[in-house]
């Protein structure tokens, strides 16, 4: 046999620590979508009520009058106006992360594409913070920019009238708020996206998520407690903790803020064993 | 230049004891080889555990036994080994709704490259699968071979040491195949350790001598085709002889102490059988020399690839 060494440059493995691999595909998944018009005007659409609260708190620094006629959380520029603020975008964040995040994983996996992913220098987890990036990202593009901007249009309207709470503290609280929200909601997106075979059921199982809003309001007839069920609700009653506000009837903001980390778990749990590099030969 | 390795020297992959089991069923049994630079055909019937060895080679899936070793470096606990390594999936693992270039940048991104070095690295490999015409458009409108093309792109762009290639020629046109089997077996005489895998035998053949024969979940047979052939006893190797003087040349085989068996074929040429054709293309050329036997051409009929593994696996 002969000796295969023959003048070859053995590899130094250069391959470089430029790009970590999360942000890669977090990038890749972040430009996809904006190459959509239709896609690009839903979200000028999701920016509707921000646009609408800015310009009401404007005419109503202007002409004082006007507040007292429109009255409602729409003139309210503190914390639990921001909060009423987040409840009203809540259909944005159904449709914007259903169009986003049913295809993340079940495309992947449809695609036999998971093998190309774990042939390279990246982990499952930084497969699953990849996606989850881009899911957050389009989650903040409709909850915190628009607050972070009405935010800093109220403090310049008001000529700085509102101080550090418009500055600061409603922004950090929204920060926080919606960052525990924006991952539960991806990691439950995207839980569904690794058990969907297709992206249309993803989103329909989404949908159904959303759903028991009405159910559980509806169930709550006969027990208050079964409003836990709710959940959007119980990210908006978690809310109640940061950003202050009424919250739901008979469920304590904690509880709805430990069952938000309870869906989280289960996200994870369910990514944990639905993301593999390949399908297990039987 | 081949790429298995009978001791371990020069060995750029290795399996050590290797085997995987699926519940009950085992798809690997202990296997264990080493593979240095060069081109190695990985061949075996369908559900032979061909596929199973090929993930296990490429750390896709981690071994129930036994480890799989880069440099002696286990693949399987080591993530940035995986940067030295290059994967071409059999399945169309494609991202239809992106174009030839973004697939390619996301996939070098993948392997830690920055955005200048990316684009450099992708329009490289575009050119040298022959696809930068059709690089800004979208995948999901490529032909078949230009899908094996784009994978196969994906699979070199980082410039791996050990790159594996799943049914490369799957789908291409002839001219394709030639292009890229030329690809292949230049890539092996670069010193790459490239590890393919065919159900199509004369494709190996046009890629590679050496070979890895996977049987039953078992390692059958490693190394070069001729070499191995030289060790199936139980059929003795075919050589066909072109002579003028075909009745002297048998008469003078027929004595030859390597030679078990000599007749004519319906062509005019003298076939021989022998079960130890290695030596017998050594020492023959001499002894005809010194017999004055004139022969015009001599080969092999049986040791190419096809033969080899009808032999061994007999189904």
């Amino acid at each position: 046999m002969p000796v295969y060494e023959r003048g070859y440059r053995s590899w130094e493995h250069s391959g470089g620590a430029g790009t970590p691999a999360w942000w890669a595909i977090a990038r890749r998944g972040i430009t996809d979508p904006l190459k959509s018009r239709r896609f690009l005007l839903l979200l000028v659409v999701a920016w509707v009520p921000a646009i609408v609260k800015g310009g009401i708190l404007y005419f109503t620094f202007k002409m004082g009058e006007l507040s007292k006629l429109i009255g409602g959380n729409w003139t309210d520029i503190s914390s639990p106006g921001f909060r009423s603020f987040l409840e009203w975008q809540t259909p944005f964040v159904l449709i914007i992360l259903a169009i986003v995040g049913s295809g993340l994983i079940t495309k992947d996996k449809a695609e036999n594409g998971l093998a190309l992913y774990f042939s390279r220098p990246l982990g499952v987890r930084d497969y699953v913070m990849g996606k989850g990036a881009i899911t957050l990202f389009y989650y903040f593009c409709v909850t915190l920019f628009p607050v972070l901007g009405l935010c800093v249009f109220g403090y310049l309207v008001t000529n700085g009238a509102t101080g550090m709470d418009m500055l600061l503290l409603i922004p950090l609280k929204s920060l926080v708020y919606c960052t525990i929200s924006g991952v539960c909601y991806s990691l439950v997106l995207l839980a569904l996206s690794s058990v969907g075979t297709r992206t249309v059921f993803v989103a329909l199982w989404w949908v159904l998520l959303f759903a028991t809003d009405g159910l559980a309001e509806i169930m709550a007839m006969f027990a208050p407690s079964l409003k836990i069920l709710d959940f959007p609700g119980q990210h908006l009653n978690m809310g109640v903790l940061f950003l202050g506000g009424d919250g739901i009837k008979g469920v304590a903001p904690v509880v709805s803020l430990l069952i938000v980390v309870l869906w989280m778990a289960a996200g994870a749990l369910v990514l944990r064993r639905r993301v593999r590099p390949v399908e297990v030969v039987s | 230049m081949n790429g298995v390795t009978p001791t371990g020297n020069g060995s750029v992959l290795r399996a050590d004891r290797v085997s995987k089991w699926f519940g009950e069923v085992i798809a690997v049994n202990d296997c264990s080889l080493d593979l240095g630079p060069g081109v190695t055909g990985l061949l075996g019937l369908n559900g032979a555990g061909k596929t199973t060895l090929f993930k296990l080679l490429s750390g896709l899936i981690t071994p129930s036994q036994g480890e799989v070793l880069v440099r002696g470096r286990a693949l399987r606990r080591e993530v940035g080994l995986f940067r030295g390594i290059g994967f071409c999936p059999e399945s169309d693992a494609l991202f239809d709704w992106l174009t030839g270039r973004e697939f390619l940048t996301l996939m070098i991104r993948l392997m830690g490259f920055d955005g200048p070095e990316s684009k450099i690295r992708c329009d490289r490999a575009l050119e040298l699968v022959r696809l930068s015409h059709a690089a800004d458009a979208r995948i999901g409108g490529y032909s078949k071979g230009m899908r094996q093309k784009i994978k196969m792109a994906q699979a070199l762009a980082h410039d791996p040491e050990i790159i594996f290639l799943d049914e490369p020629l799957n789908g291409m046109d002839p001219v394709s195949r030639r292009d890229i089997a030329g690809l292949v077996k230049q890539l092996g005489d670069e010193g790459k350790c490239v590890v393919v895998s065919s159900h199509i035998l004369p494709e190996i053949e046009t890629m590679t001598r050496s070979i890895v024969l996977i049987h039953h979940g078992k390692l059958m047979a490693e190394g070069d085709i001729t070499e191995i052939r030289d060790a199936i006893h139980d059929h003795p190797t075919i050589v066909a002889f072109d002579s003028p003087e075909p009745r002297r040349l048998a008469s003078f085989l027929a004595g030859q102490e390597l030679v078990m068996g000599v007749e004519l074929d319906d062509l005019g040429r003298v076939v021989a059988r022998t079960e130890h054709a290695v030596i017998f293309y050594r020492e023959l050329p001499a002894k005809l020399l010194e017999a004055d036997i004139p022969v015009s051409e001599f080969r092999t009929l049986d040791d190419n690839l096809q033969a080899v593994f009808d032999y061994l696996v007999g189904e």
